[in-house]
């Protein structure tokens, strides 16, 4: 494919799955609350429109480049990590020696946006909201790292079309099974949603996004999508062999696996309580990270 | 000019003038995140030069270390969070006056110096090399020195944490007051009906 | 064409919810068509529900210069005169939701104009003009009065670290998932509460939830009714906890059934407690979080008592009720999820009440207890030195662990 059409596919990729997430939400909200759910595939739409009617608002002396910036940058962020991905293989729109050490990169800077999303708007919630998260974003962060490298060892690669490439005889999930169910809780805490919303809870008045309102917010919520997607994208690949399967055309087993993961990933969101950020702290240092470091261990007995 | 020149050229406009920038701000929070943006210049610069590990390393590390240094700054400045302007450099004449002459001396050294000129082939597989180059034989030691220095820092937070001056953290310890020489600030912990919340 | 799109959405409100006649607000989640917001920043009406305290009108006007334009006010409730717009208000017993609709479309297309602010467009402090913003003073940390104190340790040993900073500020009456109507000024060190005092205290029970325990008083009233007010009182403040657990749809599900209790529904809060178990509301309330201790719960009364372990109920002495073989529920523990528990149980027998005796009457001034502690006398403690210590999460979930009546008590106005 020309970099036109992977640039389209890419962008087609992004708005798809993001409105896919939102009706999943929706149809999952109202399973839950025993309704029948309110237009569902046209909801998001509408919901977006009302958004963009409303006015931008302004606190007193905030940040304003940063507070402005700080959505479009989780977007572009978002963006890039599902450029990584490849849609065949043949067909990658960011072909990276060194895939997975930029997908850290977009994890550190995620957790640096939403902090400045939180602070920039001069106000106590959104404080709060961006530094409970900043306390629960890194550690997990951590984690996700050794499991990713545990998936790079059999490929003996940084780079996830290798990676892909390697899962041909087996996938990762079955060889390396802990790792997925680590790496989802890194989809939730990086779009903080469900068990990991510390950023944007009801808790503390909606924190990072309480002062904001009209187009900014708007693209706060869609890169939070895009962000769900991102992860989504990634595990399929680095997880599920990507495009690897037979019959289907490599891209459509792509987006067959990558919706089935958000299906998963919806569904965490809505099931699960949220426990208080310390309590979660220590969850994620005593029982998580030695968890994720018994895994690498045992990928690299595997790989030798 | 090429694509890659020009690119240079703005990764290093936004890496001196931001790094600058982090001492003319008025904010902890802002200063820290102008020096992150300069590493992420510079380290932009690293993948141009066909470093890319060491170059995205690079953005990656930086992030989290002045996610982590601007966090403390508003453990410390909380009201609000290192928006309220104030003064943030000492002794400031003479700082500039080093810096000028040390930027000066420095780029007189680079431009009059013969640089070795050894491009790297284009199929070159750097990140592997860059391993074999660093670590060698030692991989597996060095993985196991590594997780074993990451508990032992963790261990020792947490042990030296515990008990601070005016004794245990989460039981007897009276915090600092608010203002110089006041009283204690935040609950006295002697008092009953203040049931302690342990922090982790 | 966005106005067209705009106008399908639901619509989104803020409530504010005020202190006398002011109705039942769970009634507008039954609506799929509303969407109720946690700030006000997100919503385009502003729905003041019942009677808003005088002290409060100057917090309601911040409120409602926070909402984007295009806005409006609606209120709900019997108080406001007959200069508000016939679009912009409701009876309490009327369902507002087909109101609040063609407001929001009005406000969309333009037809409605949007409100102006009603608080100037001033900074809360006056600009000194000193220094650089006008912040102040000049130095480095932002000079006086407006800089922060440097945070070097209060004494001379160097040892001694810095000090962490302070931040105080106020909570104010209309934030969701707070206690209706009380002010705190809260001091915290980060997310920490490090000390907090009452500024306004809380609203007392809503007149929605006393109707039938007055009623008492003064007629021959059925069980049954006093029964399912209780089970929907129960069930809205555990609707609380649950959105601070991070489980709204729960928590929506639990007042949807608030409302079919009120309405004489069948309804079944065995699925709502399952639901809630597997999702792990346990593991989210941490043991001993909230815990009071014995004296306190005795002199709290109430369902408070009752989950500390005392069996005392005033029910125990009505001869309707132990006809039905009453007795009272308690729990072991009186931390938060025992109180939660505590209103689980106390609901669900509630309603196995109701379904054994649907028709039993009750005689004028019969012995009944509210689903809180109505005759009991101001207590000592107060709700500020449970606060001190605790994160903010954690706060708002014991603050929520208490009925308001408790609360009421727990957190008076200090007279000077």
């Amino acid at each position: 494919m020309t970099t036109i059409a992977l640039t389209a596919a890419w962008v087609a990729f992004l708005l798809g799955m993001a409105w896919y997430v939102a009706v999943l939400d929706g149809l999952w909200a109202a399973a839950r609350e025993g309704r029948s759910p309110r237009a569902p595939l046209a909801n998001p739409l509408y919901r977006c429109a009302t958004m963009l009617r409303h006015q931008s608002n302004l606190t007193e002396a905030p940040d304003l480049l940063n507070w402005r910036l700080a959505p479009a940058l989780y977007a572009g962020l978002a963006g890039t990590g599902v450029a990584l991905v490849p849609f065949s293989s043949t067909n990658v729109l960011a072909d990276l020696d060194v895939g997975i050490v930029w997908w850290g990169a977009i994890e550190a800077l995620t957790v640096v946006i939403v902090f400045l999303h939180g602070w920039s708007a001069n106000s106590q919630f959104g404080l709060i909201g961006a530094y409970r998260y900043v306390a629960i974003g890194l550690p997990v962060m951590l984690i996700s790292m050794f499991v990713l490298i545990a998936t790079a060892l059999p490929a003996e690669s940084l780079a996830i079309p290798k990676i892909i490439e390697s899962q041909r005889g087996f996938w990762n999930v079955i060889r390396q099974p802990v790792g997925l169910p680590l790496f989802l809780l890194l989809g939730l805490s990086l779009s903080f949603r469900g068990p990991f919303n510390y950023a944007d809870s009801a808790d503390v008045a909606g924190g990072t996004a309480a002062e904001v309102s009209g187009a900014p917010r708007l693209v706060w919520e869609f890169a939070r999508l895009a962000m769900l997607t991102a992860v989504a994208a990634v595990a399929a690949s680095v997880f599920l062999g990507g495009y690897l399967g037979p019959w289907f055309p490599g891209p459509m087993w792509l987006v067959l696996k990558t919706a089935a993961v958000l299906l998963v990933l919806v569904g965490l969101s809505h099931q699960l309580a949220r426990i208080s950020p310390s309590r979660m702290m220590t969850l994620i240092w005593t029982v998580l990270l030695p968890l994720s470091f018994l895994h690498l261990v045992w990928a690299g007995v595997l790989a030798l | 000019m090429n694509v890659t020149d020009i690119a240079f050229w703005i990764f290093a406009a936004i890496a001196v003038v931001s790094g600058w920038r982090v001492f003319c701000t008025d904010s902890m929070v802002r200063a820290s995140f102008l020096l992150m943006l300069s590493f992420i210049a510079v380290g932009l610069i690293m993948v141009l030069l066909n470093a890319p590990y060491l170059g995205i390393a690079t953005v990656f590390m930086m992030a989290v270390e002045m996610m982590v240094m601007a966090l403390f700054m508003v453990m410390y400045m909380m009201n609000p969070a290192g928006l309220n302007p104030m003064m943030m450099v000492h002794q400031h004449r003479f700082s500039i006056a080093a810096g000028v002459f040390l930027f000066a001396a420095l780029a007189g050294l680079i431009i009059v110096t013969r640089f070795a000129s050894n491009p790297v082939a284009p199929g070159t597989e750097v990140v592997a090399g860059l391993g074999k180059e660093l670590l060698g034989d030692s991989m597996l030691i060095f993985e196991t020195a590594g997780v074993t220095l990451l508990a032992t820092m963790v261990a020792s937070v947490i042990l030296s944490s515990r008990s601070g001056r005016f004794g245990a953290a989460d039981t007897g310890s009276v915090p600092p007051p608010l203002e110089p020489g006041g009283e204690p600030a935040g609950r006295q912990p002697e008092q009953g009906g203040g049931h302690a919340h342990h922090h982790h | 064409m966005l106005e067209r799109l705009a106008a399908r959405a639901p619509v989104p409100v803020f409530v504010a919810m005020g202190r006398d006649r002011a109705p039942a607000v769970e009634r507008l989640l039954q609506s799929a068509d509303i969407d109720v917001t946690a700030t006000p920043r997100h919503a385009s009406i502003l729905l003041v529900a019942g009677r808003v305290r005088d002290s409060d009108q100057a917090y309601l006007d911040r409120i409602h210069d926070q909402l984007p334009h295009p806005r409006a006010t609606f209120w709900w409730g019997d108080e406001q005169g007959d200069d508000v717009d016939e679009a912009q208000r409701a009876a309490s017993f009327d369902d507002p939701v087909i109101s609040l609709r063609a407001l929001y479309r009005n406000l969309i297309s333009g037809a409605h104009a949007s409100e102006t602010h009603r608080l100037a467009d001033e900074p809360p402090a006056p600009w000194r003009g000193k220094g650089d913003h006008g912040q102040g003073g000049e130095g480095m940390m932002g000079g006086v009065p407006y800089g922060r104190m440097m945070p070097m340790p209060p004494t001379p040993d160097i040892r001694d670290g810095l000090a962490l900073d302070v931040y105080t500020t106020q909570i104010g009456p209309f934030m969701p998932y707070w206690p209706a109507g009380l002010v705190l000024e809260v001091t915290f060190q980060g997310d920490v509460i490090q000390s907090a005092e009452v500024v306004h205290p809380p609203y007392p029970p809503r007149d929605v939830d006393r109707v039938p325990f007055d009623r008492l008083l003064h007629e021959t009233t059925a069980l049954a009714q006093v029964e399912r007010a209780r089970a929907a009182h129960h069930l809205v403040c555990i609707a609380r906890v649950l959105s601070l657990v991070g489980l709204p749809t729960l928590s929506r599900r639990a007042q949807i059934l608030a409302v079919r209790v009120r309405a004489n529904e069948r309804v079944a809060i065995e699925p709502l407690r399952k639901a809630a178990a597997r999702a792990g509301l346990r593991a989210a309330l941490a043991p001993g979080l909230g815990r009071i201790d014995d004296r306190l719960a005795r002199e709290l009364g109430g369902p408070a008592q009752r989950a500390a372990g005392d069996a005392i109920d005033d029910r125990s002495d009505n001869p309707t009720y132990t006809r039905l073989d009453f007795t009272p529920v308690t729990q072991t523990k009186s931390d938060c999820r025992a109180r939660l528990a505590q209103w689980f149980n106390e609901a669900e027998q509630a309603l196995a009440l109701v379904s054994a005796a649907p028709d039993a009457m009750m005689d004028q001034g019969a012995l009944v207890e509210a689903p809180w502690a109505l005759r009991a006398p101001p207590i000592d403690y107060r709700v500020t030195e449970l606060l001190p210590g605790l994160e903010w999460s954690e706060a708002l979930l014991v603050l929520n662990s208490f009925d308001s009546a408790a609360l009421c008590r727990m957190a008076p106005l200090e007279v000077p």
